[in-house]
């Protein structure tokens, strides 16, 4: 019982870290020429909750964050993108962790490029297939970069926090 | 954790391989053989016009209006639209030499409304 609260306690605190990152990050725009780019911190919390928690609570924060910030923050349409997003993007992350040979920044970089993809797919419903193709190098090899920057940046935090434990 | 980073390398070089079959892909798509202006709407084609030539277009979506592009001798831009996030109106001007620089830079994108503008040039010498 008591368990189970502390689980709740410390879910919901990682909802709200990951909803108030990608909201610093809505306020600051990278300064990158293609709108819509994110560096993805709150893939830090998923990580975090992925390998220091469980697959479940990965997902569920998954789907706490992408509600949640449909609800209050933007309307349906960019919800289903989001939520195309980090189902694919969760999915490949569990499944890279597997993998022997894949660290933390390995398994991060597979989440942002198949939330690139999931995302794209919902694309090719609304919009034309010339201008997806036209964003997708792009928002590959970004998804390349930041996938890797948040991968290192959990990397550290997961580094030192198991550091704190140990002692 | 895993210190060899190999596995890691090989997937941020099959993300990049992609990006560069896609930009390949993409630049055999969009040829075509004068400047004209497409808007697409909902994933299909709303109508084509000729580039350079002065005019508003308003696009309307089940009765109610969506957005207005404009048209004139520099290039083509969204003048104003209903969305949320305005990422359509900010993007500004798009002229030929913008087009010509890259792919990407060739269109305009509203994804909540899911209208696209996009700048087709003709094939240059
Ligand atoms: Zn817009």
């Amino acid at each position: 019982m008591k368990k189970s609260f502390s689980r709740a306690a410390h879910l919901g605190i990682l909802t709200a870290l990951a909803l108030v990152l990608s909201y610093v990050e809505h306020l600051l725009p990278l300064p990158v020429p293609v709108p819509g780019i994110k560096l993805g911190l709150s893939n830090t919390v998923l990580l975090y909750a992925l390998f220091m928690l469980s697959k479940k609570e990965a997902v569920l924060l998954m789907l706490l964050k992408v509600l949640i910030q449909g609800f209050v923050f933007t309307s349906f349409s960019s919800m289903l993108y989001s939520l195309s997003g980090g189902a694919l993007s969760i999915f490949a992350m569990i499944l890279a962790r597997h993998f022997k040979g894949i660290s933390i920044v390995g398994v991060s970089i597979s989440g942002a490029f198949m939330h690139i993809l999931g995302q794209c797919t919902v694309a090719l419903f609304f919009i034309t297939y010339k201008a997806v193709l036209s964003y997708l190098p792009f928002l590959l090899i970004s998804s390349c970069i930041t996938g890797a920057v948040t991968g290192i940046i959990a990397k550290t935090v997961l580094h030192h926090l198991s550091g704190r434990n140990s002692k | 954790m895993v210190k060899n980073y190999k596995t890691d390398l090989l997937i941020a070089v099959f993300v990049l391989f992609l990006a560069a079959l896609c930009f390949l892909i993409g630049i055999l798509c969009n040829k075509s053989n004068s400047d004209t202006v497409e808007i697409y709407v909902d994933n299909a084609l709303w109508g084509t016009y000729p580039f350079g030539e002065a005019q508003l277009i308003k696009i309307d979506k089940a009765g109610k209006h969506i957005c207005t592009v404009c048209i004139n001798e520099e290039g083509v831009y969204m003048l104003e639209s209903c969305c949320k996030n305005q990422i359509c109106v900010s993007s500004g001007l798009l002229t030929r030499e913008k087009a010509r620089s890259s792919d990407i830079a060739s269109w305009i994108v509203c994804l909540p409304n899911a209208v696209t503008v996009h700048l087709a040039l003709g094939d240059m010498q």
